[in-house]
């Protein structure tokens, strides 16, 4: 019966009936972030919600000469181009097959991640955020970790694959 | 003699037959002359005639127009002479005109005077037609008058003109002379009716005329008035006083006096009629000598042409009465004389021919003598024969008797073996029956069989028409599946906007995270649909293998049934084959029968031939000798003829 479909009265009770956790919640903001929890292929992975200004479905892909292979080209988004960043050919060097992309908000940049599917977005607090210590050269594009039901999930950190975007643009 | 006398006729007959034709068409041609002649005869005759009656007419009125001019004349010009007369009177002053005038008015009214003939009379006319003096009409206008206005044209000389009086009922023609006196204005007119100046005609002078008028030889001519009084003309024959009806214009009269003509012509305006009377007895003469000399001609002329003819015919027919000689010397058997012959026409060839018969039949008697001797010999030959096929055809009438016995035993046992087969042939026919129901069976089976492979086939084809519709579902299942996902990411944009509108989006949040739930719920269902659609395929496709897997073994079984079927067929065809076998079996035993009948019929026939042929040749024994008696009698009758054997066939062709 969860499935059902609910009409808006029964929202509303639910609303009026929410328990005190989700008070607490409220209560609570500013210890409390949201995460956007996502799969590439068969990893999850997140993106604190405010990095993501929305999902888009089914895009098409206009492709681009003399750049990394981790970028697929770019996709036209309400009339405005977004550079679209494969995470798996750059973990993996395995291209992705999907046509959902995460459209990033930025101030200077407009990029849009491939993923292959979204999870859920996730309310977590502060103190169950945990800051990645390594230093080898992958974990880089990682801020920190959270916990999804036991699993641990890398929050990507957006600015560094612009950065190595970057890198490479210039090498080439 | 009979014969002869034949022979005569022939050519009497002959000579007639051919003198015949000639003298037809001699006597034809002789009476043609004679109808030609009559004919000439007589259209001379009318001619001549003709003329005289014209000759004779113009004679009349040359006679009778001379009389009544000179008198007319002759009275018109002594009244206007005794007009002059008083004229001159006047102009002596011995009297008046009026005086004058009365005088000579009742001069010329004087009947005594002014009477012509009987109707006749003088009259006075002026110059413009006015009648001055006149007996029934003085003073009257008769300018209007044709002949008057003639006169006034003319004033002096004769005219005639038709006036018909008020009491009469034809016109007749009138004559007039005008003599005219110039001082009085005066035209002196003596006129009268033509008719009655007849009596001025010199009746002498005319018979001297009428005299002179020749007709042929013994002809004369008349002339009669109405009355038929004679005018001019002495009748001989009295013929004026029988003339026929009036109109009649010629006709012939034959009496003592002779044969004559007479021709009958009206003179119209005198009213006298001409006769003319032709003779025709020299004609009539004429004509019967010429009559006489052809028909003797003819008589001649046949006697001659009969008489040549049969001198002609007895000539030619010279060789046929030698032939009738010969031939009477050949009925007697006498062949050995023949015809002289020395003409080349046809009876010359019926005489060599004649002459080459008897020799061919003197030839003839000679070989039938040759040919008597070899048949007697034969003869006797053919009774020793017949007496020997006589003994060998009662020992094969004994033979086939035997044989006869013998085919009837065997007919016996043909007629045994036909009911034994007969028998078979009906046992085979019910096992063809029953054969025949088998193999129905098996076919109603094999159809029973083929409807339940055709059931079997139409489940298949719905179980995979299921699968199709399960596909069919199953795009729907994803199509839902699509919009769940589109809905759910739809939520979870919901859900960031909400996050990003801080407080205010908390609600909303709510909201779209409900809608993500359904979403996510709306994805598990169509996973669950997905899980049932997958094994309800895949029981589908396990039904369909069971049930092809039946179908296979339908079909084996079909395939075992049709073996059946194709072994009934072949124990058919052969159930079919004895029975026909049985049949013709049982109609040639059938035919075997009835041709042992016919052997048997036959055998017999020939037995009862072979008496037949048995009773036969004693027959030919007894004509053999009734033969050997008549080759003598032949013998006998050919030794009559007397031939010449050595000159016979040699002359055969002469």
């Amino acid at each position: 019966m969860e499935n059902q479909t609910l009409d808006n009265r029964t929202i509303l009770n639910r609303l009026e009936n929410r328990n005190d956790a989700d008070r607490n919640v409220v209560v609570d903001e500013q210890r409390i972030r949201k995460y956007l929890v996502f799969n590439v292929g068969e990893r999850p992975y997140a993106l604190e919600a405010e990095a993501v200004r929305e999902i888009s479905s089914n895009n098409e892909f206009y492709y681009v000469p003399f750049v990394p292979p981790y970028v697929r080209g770019y996709a036209n988004r309400h009339g405005q181009p977004y550079t679209i960043f494969d995470l798996q050919m750059l973990f993996e060097n395995v291209v992705l097959d999907s046509k959902t992309l995460l459209i990033l908000s930025m101030e200077n940049d407009q990029a849009a991640l491939l993923i292959s599917d979204v999870l859920e977005i996730l309310k977590v607090a502060e103190s169950e955020v945990h800051r990645l210590t390594s230093e080898d050269d992958s974990s880089r594009y990682f801020a920190n970790s959270l916990n999804l039901k036991g699993k641990e999930v890398f929050v990507l950190n957006v600015h560094t694959l612009l950065e190595r975007l970057e890198r490479d643009l210039e090498r080439s | 003699m009979a014969d002869r006398q034949k022979r005569s006729s022939l050519v009497r007959s002959l000579s007639v037959w051919s003198s015949v034709p000639v003298i037809v068409v001699l006597a034809v041609m002789g009476g043609i002359t004679v109808v030609v002649m009559s004919i000439n005869i007589d259209t001379f005759v009318e001619q001549s005639a003709s003329q005289s009656i014209g000759l004779m007419e113009k004679v009349i009125r040359t006679e009778v127009d001379g009389a009544v001019v000179n008198y007319l004349r002759a009275t018109a010009e002594k009244s206007r002479s005794l007009m002059e007369m008083y004229f001159q009177r006047v102009a002596r002053d011995e009297m008046t005109r009026d005086e004058a005038w009365a005088a000579i008015t009742g001069i010329l009214l004087d009947p005594g005077y002014g009477r012509i003939g009987e109707t006749g009379y003088m009259a006075g006319v002026s110059s413009t037609g006015i009648l001055v003096i006149h007996p029934a009409s003085p003073g009257a206008d008769a300018s209007k008058y044709d002949f008057m206005q003639q006169a006034m044209a003319m004033k002096n000389g004769y005219l005639e003109y038709e006036w018909q009086n008020v009491n009469e009922e034809h016109p007749r023609m009138k004559a007039g002379y005008l003599s005219y006196f110039e001082p009085w204005d005066v035209m002196v007119w003596a006129s009268s009716y033509k008719s009655e100046f007849f009596s001025l005609v010199d009746r002498d002078a005319l018979s001297r005329t009428v005299a002179d008028i020749v007709v042929g030889q013994g002809g004369y001519v008349l002339v009669t008035d109405e009355t038929g009084a004679i005018l001019a003309g002495e009748d001989q024959f009295l013929v004026a006083t029988e003339l026929p009806d009036e109109g009649t214009t010629s006709f012939e009269r034959k009496s003592t006096d002779g044969h004559f003509r007479v021709d009958i012509r009206e003179v119209t305006d005198l009213g006298w009629n001409i006769i003319v009377v032709s003779p025709l007895t020299t004609y009539d003469t004429i004509l019967l000598t010429l009559q006489i000399i052809i028909g003797a001609s003819l008589v001649l002329a046949a006697l001659l042409l009969y008489a040549f003819i049969r001198i002609l015919l007895s000539r030619r027919l010279n060789p046929v009465k030698e032939m009738r000689v010969l031939a009477d010397l050949v009925t007697t058997g006498d062949l050995t004389k023949r015809i002289t012959l020395s003409s080349n026409d046809e009876i010359g060839d019926i005489g060599r021919l004649f002459n080459g018969i008897i020799g061919e039949f003197a030839g003839l008697l000679i070989k039938v003598k040759s040919v008597n001797a070899v048949l007697g010999t034969a003869i006797q030959n053919l009774s020793t024969s017949a007496q020997e096929v006589a003994s060998t055809s009662n020992e094969q009438a004994a033979a086939v008797k035997e044989v006869l016995s013998t085919m009837e035993d065997a007919d016996r046992v043909s007629r045994d073996i036909l009911l034994k087969v007969e028998e078979v042939a009906r046992i085979a026919g019910s096992t063809k029956t029953n054969v025949e129901k088998g193999f129905e069976l098996i076919k109603t089976s094999l159809g029973k069989m083929e409807e339940i492979r055709s059931t079997n086939s139409d489940t298949i084809t719905g179980i995979k028409t299921l699968g199709e519709r399960i596909d069919s579902i199953w795009e729907i299942v994803n199509i839902i599946n699509g919009i769940a996902d589109q809905t759910k990411i739809i939520a979870f944009n919901a859900e960031l906007e909400a996050a990003a509108a801080g407080d205010a989006g908390k609600n909303f949040q709510i909201v779209a995270g409900e809608i993500r739930r359904l979403a996510d719920g709306t994805v598990n269902s169509t996973n669950e649909i997905k899980t049932k659609i997958n094994e309800i395929q895949h029981a589908s496709d396990k039904l369909i293998v069971a049930s092809e897997d039946g179908t296979q073994r339908i079909a084996e079984g079909w395939q075992v049934s049709s073996n059946i079927r194709g072994i009934f067929e072949e124990v058919l065809n052969s159930s079919e084959i004895s029975s026909k076998s049985a049949d013709e079996i049982t109609r040639s035993t059938k035919m075997q029968v009835s041709s042992f009948e016919q052997i048997f019929t036959t055998l017999k026939q020939i037995s009862e031939s072979i008496d037949s042929f048995v009773e036969s040749t004693s027959y030919t024994n007894e004509v053999s000798d009734r033969l050997t008696g008549i080759a003598d009698s032949f013998e006998q009758q050919v030794a009559v003829y007397t031939v010449e054997e050595a000159a016979a066939p040699a002359e055969s062709g002469t």
